[in-house]
């Protein structure tokens, strides 16, 4: 039939018992109906959702030449496909039908027969006005895809998948935590029959796991949900594990891992390891590794050192495990653990406590505890064996570095170095009482037995030229270059008489004393400058037993100079003097006499950021001094570059007389050659030099492997935006305030009076007890500390720890959502003392305390150990509540009887509990409930005002005292307990609002998913397709959530055997001839069903894109869109009738 | 036209043959028209003088259909929707609320007190919200009287 | 329809034409000489019988006519007085076809936007309030006033402005304020060829001298996606050339408004204003503009939706320049004592 028949209206009133037909004169409405224009059939039934009832229609239908049909009843969101398929039985097409909603919009709200029915008679003739306008649509369908989405791996998704995957379907669960098994996995005894959750659960999880057609993907989340019932498109992030598939979960990673972070598994009663599975039958199987980011102290270290593994290593006392961890990637680790200026402890979380981990001290203890107790370790053999050789000219720290990086790679490495005496600044720099020659020698040695070359004595520029080593002369053979000749050349004070017998560069200085070379030093010694070098020369003058005065031209808040050292300085009698600085060098017949020098003050901040020192008017002085050390700074020379042929190199220099290379891969112009170390950066210190080092090697390999430099990125870390300091340390220990407060520990140094003396170092290194509590102050803040013991031990090879988030998207048909609770945050609770007293604890608490594998192994037991001899278990914490939630959770009074028949049964302790009503609803319930009563719980019915600790005390732990009034006796009670049980009320999950937006769910007032009807439809949802189950709907125990899987599974399973879903033809169409082409609609539509024919000039609407919401349909202009189904006509048409007067009484 | 009504002792139980207003409401069918049913499934009672339009979603309420509610005799308009940011169609209720904000000040000009149309958000399970929405329009549109248009 | 020959020449009479202007300001009896040259065709087609603006005659020459004898009046402006109703019955009982020509006729126009108000006001501000008003003694119109050539009479002013159609039947409708040129040309050739060829006369209350679309339609400048931050007055920009002014900020009837008029104001910069009516299937102009225009308000910010919407001055003289008078909310509620209302009444 079509719109343009006549319409022939049968308008059927529904008394729905008396549920309409109390408050709505039903025959009246039918009489007023019966005189609308169009209808030609009224009628009223007593149920028109029976059977008879829709004969009714289909008889006037077929009999009766009806056309258009209105059903006033229900809401059209409970029976109008009742209706509609009624309607199409007899023929006519389903959207000819139409409801008046006179039930829930109608009789149930309204008292007043007259206006109820008054109201109802408008609706009716609303829609026979509406009804007379429709026209037949017809529905289109999409097939609906097999594959399920189940979000949440807890019972209830698990049964879920079970089922689905029972009738040969795919199902994928996406699991938030590491494993499936949800909330259930962590309780012990399951109430009432007091099976135990574990036997009843891990069966049901393996085979999930065996499924084929079931695949878990745990530590994921659903990140957005797109398209319709039958064919949803849903992203899930699988979060990085860092254990790949081979994991055979033989455990072992967990005894070597040195990390220990309190487990959530446990509600933090106890604790796990950095790499863990959350527990024994956790499933899948595989390990994860939890990391927070990469521990700050390595994101700081030019190196990449992991201090914070060789630290946790220190910790257990696996000394040696910690050196050979530091070896692995320090090739001075002796140097470094003696004078690293150490940028970890500047980034460590400790200092948000009190004090940084003395990192660099225990690195040192790490070294000589293996020197001490190790053989001589021995490089492990390259990983390449290349052909080409590389030279390294010079054998600082930049150069030393780079020729291990290269020989670990397999190249043939030389160090070229001019001196006789090989490390550079390391040997002429840096006085022995800082790092003893032995130890520098032994870090030399161990890069020489990794087959490095070391030649002394030979200069480039003077011995050969960079053409030569560049051009591969004879004897040159080398395919790469790294220039590292550092910055050794003393800058001058530019002050007259400079060049006066007696006055030397603080760098000079220091070699000639280190090389044994000839240098005096008078008894009254000046030091210009404030840096390191400038103190190494003081405190060294020091020991030639000179009197040192130091000079500076800023204050001792500008001075570059490092604490310790500085500190150092004044413990040994160097004197200090600030604001002064030499104009000129008195000399009397070519030496020395003294300076003469003007007093500063500080200006305005200058490039470097701190005050320029200007000098004051008339201040000049003059001092008498025998030597003059002038150490204000160093630059590079550049001889080296020379050719001897004069030929000019192609090397370009920066003002400073560095070499000008790339700032990533550290290439120079030439391209096979590489610099880096002070040469590049200037006088820097010894671990930024070594970082120069490691990146010229990794790009030096690059070059010789013929990869392309541009664009190079070394592995060096930069820092994860996403782990700034505040995120840390780790979730478990929310307040840095919270941690206990450890002093750092300081290395004991030798008596003063004596080290001035000599040469021997100052500083004594730690005791092996000193060096294991030190290290126990880190806080894994990291959780992960990258020191690779799992690495080592895992025989499968499992770890990948440079493993990243994987985005998936999975095309599914249909999605239950089954994401659970949390509990509710018992310290909101105040006058109950959670967080305050140690032995009150949540039921959560005491659950896994029952757990035979939880914390106490299933013991109920106080924070003392001991076992308490009362127990009061208190129920509605934070349910039943008007300050908190006032629906009852529903779980607590049996969960809390199940604590009083497992307390009575581990321990002697009397227990209360303290109830406000009993609900014991459930099959067997009522019988669990009396016999807890008889095995002798005292039942106490009262709210629990507050708890707090009595005043007689029990041992240290004192007693709790519970005040509750008894409302049976009606008397005030305090009852003396030494463990209280907080049965906490189940939340929705925090996230449940973003939760609901992706999977676009209601939300009820007290935050749980919607459902679609209360009784009638309790897994559905407003949203097609996606269903809910378990406590994410709201709480409920485990029989009722396993109830709700399955009939959601069974949901599921229905429109997967349908094939096929009914795509409602509720759409909007353009209609050309009236499209002005304005484009008001095009921005509107949030699915971009509307598009622009720039040929024809208008818009057109994609039906497969439209959902039918009508939102184009208002705002066009022309009123060229119609919305079939609420087209303007049908709508108007409906306010006519609804407005029209009706029988006034 | 109005509806003359006995009331008994039901809400705001008005004088006998007092007049009484005809109230339109347009509610999407995901979030509003599903609160009020849950109102009818609670028995929250709420004033008969509101009588409801169901749309898919409020972004379908043209400004047209209130117009002509007015004309044919209503003397206030209710348009309820999804929360901001709960839209079923993700964001058609910010197009109504745009609609309307514009819509009050055109009525403004033809004389029309604003009050007379109300723009809320009440979700499929704030039957109760819906209830006191339509109870309280209907008190507003009482204290302001029937509204005469001139024709 | 055929007419027939002249009893007394036997030359087949030329049938009848009256043109009328009710309330209007005349620019439709002008545009009609727009038509140039073309005037002599219309001439030598017609009889004119009536036509104030241009020829001398008399309404008693129209009251002498038979009823129905006038082939076809163009009634131009809107009725707001008993005259203007008077004529437009004695038009309508002569005429065999009568068209509400320009938009006062057809939407009530410039004069029904004091509809807006009440006459009282129209009329204080008038003899009054207004700036140029000079009238010390308040002397005000009186319906009658007796003068030595005796009683001189007053049509009453209405409170309301209405439509032709809203007094009496219309026939044909010729919107546009004045109706373009060429569509006045277009509709005279097709009535001309009608009686000429005796085709059959197109189905009552049909729209002549029109398009079937909107005026973007029409418009030549270039449109994008809508997304409005903000609204602008004509003479607050120099608009960008080329580019759709609704885009710019600047409040343009176009998307609401029938096509016919070839897209003229825009063509030189200017906003549709509305003046050829609601596009075709639209049941109002002023409300579908409006729903138009809010969806695509660039914020959900409901503080910055109102800042945005104070750009748009005077809502109902700006969606209803034209179309006042169709309104569906009718005029502006007189704040007369609002009295219990009889059954029936309220709002009906």
């Amino acid at each position: 039939m079509t719109a343009t028949d006549e319409a022939r209206i049968g308008v059927y009133v529904c008394h729905c018992g008396f549920n309409i037909a109390a408050t709505v004169d039903v025959e009246a409405v039918r009489d007023i109906a019966a005189g609308q224009p169009g209808v030609v059939m009224a009628r009223d039934y007593e149920f028109m959702c029976s059977n008879a009832g829709q004969d009714l229609i289909k008889r006037d239908i077929e009999e009766n030449g009806v056309n258009r049909v209105v059903v006033a009843a229900c809401s059209p969101l409970m029976h109008e496909p009742t209706f509609r398929a009624a309607g199409e039985e007899a023929g006519l097409n389903p959207y000819l039908v139409h409801i008046a909603n006179i039930r829930e919009q109608c009789a149930w709200v309204h008292q007043n027969r007259v206006a109820a029915t008054a109201k109802a008679e408008s609706l009716v003739n609303g829609a026979v006005a509406r009804v007379a306008l429709h026209e037949p649509l017809e529905a289109t369908y999409a097939d609906v895809n097999p594959t399920t989405l189940v979000v949440g791996g807890g019972i209830a998704g698990i049964q879920a998948a079970l089922d689905i995957s029972d009738a040969g379907n795919e199902v994928y669960v996406v699991e938030r935590q590491s494993t499936i098994g949800g909330m259930m996995a962590r309780f012990d005894k399951t109430f009432p029959t007091l099976d135990c959750a574990a036997c009843i659960l891990t069966p049901k999880m393996v085979s999930a796991d065996r499924r084929d057609n079931i695949h878990l993907v745990t530590n994921a989340e659903v990140e957005a949900v797109d398209g319709f019932v039958g064919n949803f498109t849903v992203r899930v992030r699988e979060k990085a594990r860092f254990v790949t598939v081979d994991c055979t979960s033989c455990g072992e990673c967990v005894t070597v891992c040195p990390v220990t972070v309190p487990d959530p598994f446990d509600e933090y009663m106890s604790t796990r390891t950095a790499i863990h599975k959350a527990f024994p039958q956790a499933i899948p199987s595989t390990y994860t590794i939890d990391r927070q980011g990469k521990p700050p102290c390595m994101e700081a270290c030019p190196i990449h050192q992991n201090a914070a593994g060789y630290v946790s290593l220190i910790a257990e006392g696996r000394f040696a495990e910690a050196a050979k961890l530091i070896r692995r990637q320090n090739p001075l680790p002796f140097i470094c653990g003696r004078v690293c200026y150490s940028p970890c402890e500047d980034a460590c979380s400790r200092t948000l406590v009190e004090e940084p981990v003395a990192i660099r001290s225990l690195k040192r203890f790490a070294m000589d505890w293996e020197r001490e107790h190790e053989p001589e370790p021995v490089p492990e053999a390259p990983e390449h064996d290349y052909s080409e050789k590389v030279a390294v000219v010079g054998s600082g720290p930049a150069g030393l570095t780079c020729a291990f990086d290269l020989a670990k790679e397999g190249y043939k490495v030389t160090v070229f170095e001019k001196h006789d005496r090989l490390g550079g600044m390391l040997a002429v720099g840096l006085p022995t009482y800082r790092c003893p020659r032995p130890v520098v020698d032994r870090d030399i040695d161990y890069i020489k037995r990794m087959g490095v070359d070391m030649r002394t004595g030979t200069e480039l520029g003077r011995d050969f030229t960079l053409d030569e080593l560049t051009n591969g002369a004879p004897g040159y053979e080398y395919s790469a270059v790294f220039v590292a000749v550092g910055a050794q050349e003393g800058i001058a004070l530019d002050i007259p008489n400079e060049d006066a017998e007696g006055v030397v560069t603080g760098i000079d200085y220091l070699r000639n004393l280190n090389l044994d070379l000839p240098q005096e030093t008078g008894p009254r010694v000046a030091v210009v400058g404030g840096g390191n070098t400038a103190l190494d020369a003081a405190r060294a003058a020091r020991r030639e037993g000179a009197e040192v005065t130091v000079l500076y031209r800023r204050t001792r808040a500008e001075m570059p100079a490092e604490e310790d050292e500085f500190d150092d300085a004044v413990a040994e009698g160097v004197r200090f003097e600030y604001l002064v600085a030499p104009v000129e060098v008195l000399v009397t017949d070519g030496r020395v006499r003294g300076l003469e020098c003007v007093t500063m003050e500080l200006g305005e901040t200058d490039g470097s950021g701190r005050p320029r020192p200007v000098p004051i008017e008339g201040s000049n002085h003059e001092r008498e001094f025998d030597t003059v050390i002038a150490a204000i700074s160093q630059h590079p020379d550049q001889d080296w570059s020379n050719t001897p042929a004069g030929e000019p190199t192609v090397l370009t220099f920066s003002r400073w007389g560095t070499v000008e290379v790339d700032p990533d891969s550290l290439q120079s112009t030439i391209p096979n050659v590489f610099a880096g170390g002070d040469a590049v950066l200037g006088p820097a210190t010894v671990v930024e030099a070594m970082g120069q080092g490691r990146r010229a090697a990794e790009a030096i390999d690059k070059h010789l492997r013929g990869l392309p430099l541009d664009g190079f990125t070394s592995h060096m870390p930069s820092p994860d935006p996403r782990y700034g300091f505040e995120e840390r340390p780790y979730a478990q220990s929310p307040e840095y305030a919270d941690i206990e407060k450890a002093p750092r520990a300081t290395m004991p140094k030798r008596p003063v009076d004596i080290r001035v003396t000599d040469y021997d170092e100052v500083d004594l290194g730690f005791s092996e007890e000193e060096a294991r509590s030190e290290a126990q102050r880190c806080l894994h803040c990291g959780v992960c500390v990258e020191c690779h013991a799992c690495d080592d031990v895992c025989a499968p090879k499992a770890i990948d720890l440079d493993m990243e988030d994987t985005l998936t998207t999975l095309e599914v048909g249909q999605i239950m959502v089954a994401t659970g609770f949390k509990t509710f945050d018992a310290t909101r609770m105040t006058p109950y003392g959670y967080g305050r007293y140690p032995n009150v604890v949540t039921s959560l608490e005491f659950e896994r305390m029952l757990n035979s594998t939880g914390p106490t192994g299933g013991k109920v037991l106080m924070a003392n150990g001991e076992e308490p001899r009362a127990i009061g278990i208190v129920h509605c914490v934070g349910s039943r509540d008007e300050h908190f939630n006032r629906y009852c959770s529903r779980v607590c009074c049996m969960a809390a009887l199940k604590f009083a028949h497992l307390a009575i049964e581990r321990t002697d302790a009397d227990v209360y509990q303290f109830y406000i009503d009993m609900r014991a609803f459930g099959k067997g319930y009522e019988e669990f409930y009396s016999r807890v009563l008889h095995e002798g719980s005292t039942v106490i019915r009262g709210k629990v005002a507050e708890i707090v600790p009595s005043l007689s005390s029990n041992g240290d732990e004192p007693h709790l005292i519970i005040r509750a009034e008894d409302t049976l006796i009606g008397r005030f009670r305090e009852i003396p307990v030494d463990m209280a049980v907080l049965c906490s009320a189940l939340e929705p999950q925090a996230d449940a609002e973003e939760m609901g937006r992706v999977f676009s769910l209601s939300r009820s007032p007290d935050g749980f998913f919607l459902e679609r009807h209360p009784k009638l439809d309790p897994v559905g949802t407003t949203t097609d397709g996606v269903y809910i189950a378990g406590c994410s709907q709201g709480p409920k125990d485990i029989p009722d959530t396993v109830a709700q899987a399955q009939a959601s599974a069974a949901r599921i399973l229905a429109l997967i055997g349908r094939g096929e879903v009914l795509i409602d033809p509720v759409r909007a169409t353009v209609n050309e001839a009236l499209c002005g082409g304005c484009k008001t609609c095009l921005s509107l539509c949030p699915y971009t069903a509307i598009t622009f024919d720039e040929e024809k000039e208008v818009a057109v609407v994609n039906e497969a894109l439209c959902k039918g919401c009508g939102t184009c349909v208002a705002a066009c202009p022309a009123s060229a869109i119609t919305g079939a189904g609420f087209t303007d006509d049908q709508i108007l048409a409906e306010l006519t009738g609804l407005l029209a007067p009706v029988g006034t009484r | 036209m109005a509806v003359a009504i006995e009331h008994e002792a039901s809400i705001d139980a008005p004088a006998v043959k007092e007049w009484q207003p005809r109230i339109i409401a347009f509610l999407c069918n995901w979030c509003s028209y599903t609160g009020a049913d849950l109102a009818g499934i609670s028995r929250i009672q709420w004033d008969p003088s509101v009588s409801i339009v169901r749309v898919m979603c409020s972004g379908r309420m043209d400004p047209t259909f209130v117009a002509k509610a007015f004309e044919l005799g209503a003397d206030g308009v209710i348009i309820s929707g999804c929360h901001p940011g709960d839209c079923h169609y993700q964001e058609g209720n910010y197009k109504t609320l745009r609609r309307v904000h514009l819509l009050k000040r055109l009525v403004a000009g033809f004389g029309i007190d604003a009050e007379r149309i109300r723009l809320v958000w009440v979700s499929a399970s704030e039957g109760d919200q819906w209830a006191e929405t339509a109870n309280d329009m209907a008190r507003e549109i009482r204290s302001l009287g029937p509204l005469r248009l001139q024709t | 329809m055929t007419i027939e020959a002249d009893p007394i020449t036997e030359a087949p009479a030329k049938p009848k034409l009256a043109l009328y202007w009710a309330s209007s300001c005349g620019g439709c009896e002008i545009a009609v000489l727009e038509i140039k040259e073309k005037i002599l065709d219309v001439e030598a087609a017609f009889d004119v019988v009536f036509w104030p603006v241009a020829m001398d005659f008399k309404v008693k020459d129209i009251e002498a006519l038979d009823d129905g004898e006038i082939t076809l009046c163009l009634f131009n402006g809107a009725i707001r007085n008993d005259d203007n109703e008077y004529m437009a019955k004695l038009l309508r009982a002569k005429s065999t076809v009568l068209v509400a020509f320009g938009s006062c006729a057809c939407e009530g126009c410039i004069p029904a936007l004091s509809n807006t108000t009440t006459r009282q006001a129209t009329l204080d501000w008038i003899f009054r309030d207004s700036p140029s008003t000079e009238n010390p003694d308040d002397v005000r119109p009186e319906l009658e006033t007796e003068t030595e050539v005796g009683m001189l009479d007053l049509p009453e002013f209405w409170e309301t402005v209405r439509t032709l159609d809203q007094v009496v039947d219309v026939d044909y409708y010729v919107p546009g304020c004045p109706p373009q040129a060429h569509q006045i040309w277009g509709v005279l050739e097709t009535v001309i060829d009608i009686l000429e060829n005796g085709k059959p006369l197109p189905p009552q209350g049909t729209i002549l001298g029109a398009g079937d679309k909107t005026c973007c339609d029409e418009c030549l400048l270039e449109r994008e996606e809508k997304k409005i931050t903000g609204f602008v007055r004509p003479h607050e920009i120099i608009p960008e050339p080329g580019k759709c002014l609704l885009d710019q900020g600047i409040l343009c009837m176009g998307p609401a408004t029938r096509s016919g008029c070839g897209g003229l104001c825009m063509s030189v910069g200017m906003p549709c204003r509305g003046c050829y009516g609601p596009a075709p299937n639209s049941k109002d102009q002023g409300t579908k503009m409006v729903a138009a225009l809010a969806s695509v308000i660039d914020t959900q910010d409901p503080e910055e939706i109102d800042r945005i919407l104070d750009g748009i001055v005077d809502p109902v003289g700006s969606f209803y320049r034209f179309s006042m008078a169709k309104a569906t909310l009718g005029r502006v509620a007189i704040d007369d004592p609002p009295g219990e209302p009889e059954q029936g009444e309220v709002g009906a």
